[in-house]
């Protein structure tokens, strides 16, 4: 079953990517592994994936096109620095080949993208450089059964401050992207990375994302999913300085039979860092969606502030969501909670609205909008705000 | 305007209203009064077509048509509007993109003209100060951490932003002190124009002191039992409830 992305072992360009040497020696994982308990694999072992050529893009300025896997960079701002894959210096090739050791070959999909990654990009945000506006990215796959596994470094180096915003975009029938982000905070570095995933309705995405942060470092994700057959995004943060800030936020709204997994990790080592975490599902039809939320804190990361919270509403009865928070404390002196809630729709809000003259649907669209604005509103980036909300509302998933 | 012949109603199992008949005309104002448990509420939510209630007998005719063959959207756009005695909080639903969306609903139904952004604040200001509502209030979330008083002092403004032609008031002197009662009446009031009807369901009479009703009935067991003018709801509270229910429970 595997042989369909093991015949992408023979492509990939980046030689100095460590390998992992027999892509054969792993099996696709089943429900049988805690991991993947929830979230089938049809979708993937089903088809055959190949790798594509680049595509013929440009990218305008502040904008990065990653077309196929491979990036295009339009003119960024002063103060940001970029190598990418065949420019990179020796240096520069063993901390990358460092971290994606860090990072391990847990399963075949990291094996799969050490063999299928064909470009990187580094971008490196300079010592007390402050970024205006926003650099935005842009992933598509322009194949009907193409793959794409791009990695992308991000440097922050001390008291830098930068916002990415990144949109999945429509490519050619079904595509599978196995991207890798990494992420470097140092010291006082604060970096805002708000994702959109809007593709067509038959594109898979398997984001694995790994977040350091040194100290008195802001790191924030916002990760909604508007559109896509199957979505999973494993994010990890490691917080490694002391007095750091880490926020965590996604809205998902699954339909059909669509599935979203959100796979969360933060792992506080040090002592006096706030994590919050605030995840929302809206399930349609006969969607399913998987929710788990990891949070250590060691035992030296005393005086930690670490909240979690996954809400859901069903909008269906064939609708499935499974949660789990997964808090393992060590240190005494901290304040940690999560929160883990499902439901149906407040039938008394619903009925009030009715009662005021709205019709059922929009008055549900209200309710939902109601539910997940709390998400969008951390968002700190008024441009990106109104876009998704405009991307959401085209689907008729919330309203004004 | 209203007629409700013989309605029966149930909620599960339990009847509740067992052949309830009366008729509001145009501008006329009505009291319900009633123990607890008589099913005033019931009749409110019947009305405005709470889908706990299964109507089992009889019949509503609102305007011409059969009210109870509408969905409770429609009962709201064709002109009825219920305030209710526990006003819902809504978090993360504006006051303001709920009205706007409810009046836009409502002016449609009617035929009437989309108000611009400008004519709806204008309205909005007009009708907020019959009810004295903080500008403020009418920003946040729908009754989201408002006050008792505050939430049926929103009711009333709604009430006056929908223009109904059948206003049905559910306990709305319930939780509200003297000077928030007097706001409340005075909205109530500033709206009755000769032609706006009016349905006072309460368990006192001090209500009926600030919106002075042209008829009380008494609701007991699940019908009226006992019609009159303003005059029976003085006599009510002197002498409370004991008297009918002794009167109905004999025959």
């Amino acid at each position: 079953m595997s042989e369909s992305i093991l015949s992408i072992a023979k492509t990939h360009v980046l030689d100095f990517l460590p390998k992992a040497h027999d892509v054969k020696g792993f099996a696709f994982p089943t429900t049988r592994h805690e991991a993947w308990k929830y979230t089938r694999l049809g979708v993937i072992t089903n088809n055959e994936w190949h790798v594509v050529p680049a595509g013929n893009t440009t990218a305008v300025a502040n904008t990065i096109e990653v077309v196929n896997g491979y990036y295009e960079v339009g003119s960024l701002p002063a103060g940001v620095r970029i190598e990418q894959a065949g420019s990179l210096s020796k240096p520069m090739q063993e901390r990358m080949v460092r971290m994606i050791q860090a990072a391990g070959t847990k399963d075949i999909f990291d094996a799969a993208f050490q063999h299928a990654c064909t470009d990187a990009l580094v971008i490196h945000i300079s010592k007390g450089t402050v970024i205006e506006g926003n650099i935005h990215i842009n992933f598509t796959i322009t194949e009907n059964e193409g793959m794409a596994a791009p990695a992308l470094f991000v440097f922050a180096e001390t008291h830098a401050q930068v916002d990415f915003t990144c949109e999945w975009k429509t490519g050619v029938g079904r595509t599978l992207h196995l991207p890798q982000f990494f992420f470097e905070l140092e010291a006082e570095a604060r970096v805002r990375f708000y994702q959109l995933q809007n593709t067509g309705s038959d594109e898979i995405i398997l984001l694995r994302e790994h977040v350091q942060q040194g100290p008195h470092s802001h790191f924030a994700i916002s990760t909604i999913t508007a559109n896509a057959a199957w979505v999973r995004n494993e994010l990890t943060i490691v917080v490694d300085g002391e007095g750091c800030e880490s926020d965590l936020s996604g809205a998902y709204f699954p339909r059909g039979t669509q599935l979203v997994d959100n796979h969360t990790c933060v792992d506080h080592r040090v002592p006096h860092c706030n994590s919050n975490e605030l995840y929302k599902g809206v399930m349609f039809e006969r969607s399913k969606g998987v929710f788990n939320g990891k949070v250590f804190v060691r035992p030296d990361a005393q005086k930690t502030n670490a909240f979690q919270t996954n809400a859901n509403i069903m909008m269906s009865d064939d609708a499935t969501i499974n949660t789990k928070p997964e808090l393992e404390i060590y240190a005494d002196d901290v304040k940690c909670s999560h929160g883990s809630t499902t439901g149906q729709f407040d039938e008394e809000a619903l009925f009030y609205l009715r009662a005021r003259g709205l019709g059922e649907e929009s008055a549900k669209m209200l309710l939902v909008s109601a539910f997940t604005s709390d998400v969008l509103e951390r968002i700190h980036n008024d441009e990106w705000h109104d876009y998704v909300r405009e991307v959401l509302m085209g689907y008729e998933l919330i309203t004004e | 305007m209203l007629k409700i012949e013989n309605l029966r109603a149930r909620i599960e199992e339990k009847e509740i209203l067992k052949g309830l008949s009366i008729e509001v005309g145009p501008g006329e104002v009505h009291a319900i009064m009633g123990p607890n448990g008589s099913g005033k509420s019931t009749l409110a939510s019947v009305l405005a077509g709470r889908e706990d209630y299964e109507v089992t007998d009889g019949s509503v005719s609102f305007n011409g048509k059969d009210l109870l063959e509408m969905a409770p959207e429609v009962r709201s756009r064709e002109g009825l509007f219920l305030a209710f005695q526990y006003p819902v909080e809504i978090p993360g639903v504006s006051n303001m993109n709920f009205l706007k969306a409810a009046v836009k609903e409502v002016r449609k139904h009617r035929g009437l003209d989309e108000l611009t952004a400008k004519e709806f604040l204008a309205l909005v200001k007009e009708k907020s100060k019959l009810v004295e509502l903080d500008g403020q209030l009418a920003n946040r979330a729908v009754n989201e951490g408002f006050s008792g008083g505050e939430k049926k002092r929103n009711e009333i403004f709604q009430m006056a932003m929908l223009d109904p032609s059948l206003c049905i008031l559910d306990e709305t002197d319930s939780g509200l002190d003297i000077d928030a009662l007097r706001i409340v009446s005075n909205g109530v009031n500033a709206m009755r124009d000769g032609k706006r009807s009016f349905l006072v369901i309460t368990h006192y009479q001090r209500l009926l002191d600030h919106i002075v009703p042209d008829f009380v009935h008494v609701l007991y067991k699940g019908r009226i039992v006992k019609s009159g003018t303003k005059e029976l709801a003085l006599e009510l509270e002197e002498r409370g409830y004991d008297w009918i229910k002794e009167t109905v429970d004999a025959q």
